[in-house]
């Protein structure tokens, strides 16, 4: 900007660049209950936005939304916490240990590159259709982005800030705290951020095909009962949890990366 | 020296009456990388609070001699030793400022001063070379000249008895190196270390410098006093002579070989005096 904005135009400004990445789904949204309003698309494709909430709210009421919601999230976070716990353990060995990576990344590799879900007969055969085999499958689906960006982001930490930070008389657990694992941190972030996105794609495919609650539960019930308004939820609520866990890895990255120019807001600099 | 500038130097026996004791001796040292030797059979003497200038052309083995002294770097042969003892025991009187800040960006600079010290320590130091308002910053705010005086300040807080600097301004524009080459000889004024410059930059060299060894495919090739009072202007016509002097030595290598100037093994004061 040439001349520097008034305090008034800067907050209309904030104020519009807050609205603008909502203007496409809420103008969809208009056209879609406009669509349904006039009888363009038949409520058994596609009921109208309006239908979907009551539905939500019908739902939330006798207490069955909230009761699936408890069961999907706790799912995620149990898979999450283990799948991308593990993920980090492995990446710090083998980012920090030349052995380990020799040891371990060949494998590491290979199991990679299965797709997860593929696992699934043998996941059932295992663990049957309980809790274990989807929270297994979360945490395979998250442990692999969470492994390889740990990994390479330990490697790629800058030699020289690591000869600089050695010749200072950094050591050990000093030299892991205050070097390295703050320059990988940006890449485990971003692998923290694709391992949510998994996250979810897992859960969804994991309830869908065995489980007596969660929001894969809820869609499928719905489906047989050919009530197109609570499938439709289900899908929005996945959507709107995905979003909300991307805002959660996103304020994380503010904070722990609130160093790096490209996180700093204008106000700061 | 004239008594007019003693103010100048630092607070010890002049070193015209009692030369001071020897702090550093390298004997016989050798590096090479694979079949390419780098340093060859290397001695050298610096006295305690001296300051002496490294130049060569590129590849001349400098930066590798800076590396051994820092401890970065073992060499094949010979002996270092500081103080009378090997190098290696009492590496942390030794601290090396390197030819980028390599600050740790994810760290405010007070955070990066007091690396491997306590914050009070690198509070003063930051104090010490002006940047004691900026402590709470990132790095990524702050000018070159600021980075390389917080990398400056990071080396001061651990209280160096010899200090290396691995041209460390040679990405400054002029006017803040002139700076950082005041301030360096201030701090060095105060402080009494041992420094140490290893710099492509004859009149950086000349300029703060008691001794300049010009190094040559891994050989002292001139040993050379600088003596002048500080401090030093550059446009002191007898700064500009040496430097001249120097210049002269080390384009004439790279015009006729190692051979060229060989007859020059000191300049003396007195024949460029103007």
């Amino acid at each position: 900007m040439a001349s520097p904005p008034s305090q008034q135009s800067r907050s209309l400004s904030a104020a519009f660049e807050l609205i603008v990445p909502w203007l496409l789904p809420l103008l969809l949204l208009a056209a879609w209950e406009l669509a349904a309003d006039r009888g363009w698309l038949s409520a058994r494709v596609l009921p109208a936005p309006s239908a979907v909430i009551e539905a939500g709210w019908r739902l939330t009421v006798d207490g069955s939304l909230p009761h699936h919601l408890w069961a999907s999230t706790q799912r995620a976070l149990v898979g999450f916490a283990i799948g991308g716990g593990l993920g980090l353990a492995l990446g710090f060995l083998t980012g920090l240990s030349r052995t380990a990576s020799q040891l371990l990344d060949t494998s590491l590799q290979m199991i990679r590159n299965v797709p997860h879900l593929a696992l699934i007969p043998l996941v059932i055969l295992w663990f049957g259709i309980g809790e274990t085999a989807k929270i297994f499958l979360v945490a395979l689906g998250t442990l692999f982005p969470v492994y390889l960006n740990t990994y390479h982001g330990i490697r790629n930490v800058d030699p020289q800030l690591i000869e600089m930070a050695r010749s200072y008389g950094l050591r050990g657990p000093s030299l892991f705290w205050q070097v390295i694992l703050p320059g990988a941190l940006p890449s485990i972030l971003v692998g923290v951020r694709f391992a949510l996105g998994l996250m979810w794609l897992t859960l969804i495919v994991a309830e869908t095909i065995s489980a007596t609650d969660g929001l894969g539960y809820l869609a499928m019930d719905a489906r047989e009962f050919l009530q197109t308004d609570v499938v439709l939820l289900s899908i929005l609520l996945y959507a709107l949890l995905g979003k909300l866990a991307d805002l959660l890895a996103k304020s994380l990255e503010h904070w722990w990366l609130r160093w790096h120019p490209a996180f700093q807001s204008k106000r700061n600099r | 020296m004239s008594p007019s500038v003693s103010y100048l130097r630092r607070p010890e026996p002049a070193p015209a009456e009692a030369p001071a004791p020897v702090a550093l001796r390298l004997q016989g040292v050798e590096r090479s990388f694979g079949d390419t030797p780098v340093l060859s059979n290397l001695d050298l003497d610096i006295r305690e609070g001296e300051v002496v200038a490294i130049i060569g052309r590129s590849g001349c083995g400098k930066s590798t001699l800076l590396r051994l002294l820092a401890g970065l770097d073992q060499a094949n042969g010979g002996t270092l030793s500081w103080r009378g003892a090997p190098l290696s025991q009492r590496i942390r009187e030794i601290r090396l400022m390197f030819q980028e800040p390599r600050l740790l960006p994810w760290k405010r600079v007070l955070d990066n001063a007091a690396l491997g010290v306590d914050r009070q320590l690198a509070r003063a130091a930051l104090a010490e070379v002006g940047l004691g308002e900026r402590e709470q910053d990132w790095p990524s705010q702050l000018s070159g000249g600021q980075r390389s005086r917080v990398a400056l300040a990071r080396a001061l807080a651990h209280s160096p008895q010899l200090l290396l600097l691995d041209e460390p301004l040679g990405a400054l524009d002029a006017l803040t190196r002139s700076s950082m080459h005041r301030l360096i000889e201030r701090l060095w004024r105060q402080h009494g270390f041992t420094l140490v410059l290893v710099t492509h930059d004859v009149s950086e060299a000349v300029t703060l410098a008691d001794r300049v060894i010009l190094l040559d495919h891994g050989r002292i090739d001139l040993d050379l006093n600088i003596e002048l009072p500080r401090p030093r202007s550059p446009t002191d016509p007898r700064l500009v002579a040496y430097e001249a002097a120097l210049l002269e030595r080390l384009t004439g290598e790279e015009r006729d070989g190692a051979d060229a100037g060989a007859s020059i093994t000191s300049i003396e004061p007195a024949s460029i005096a103007i």
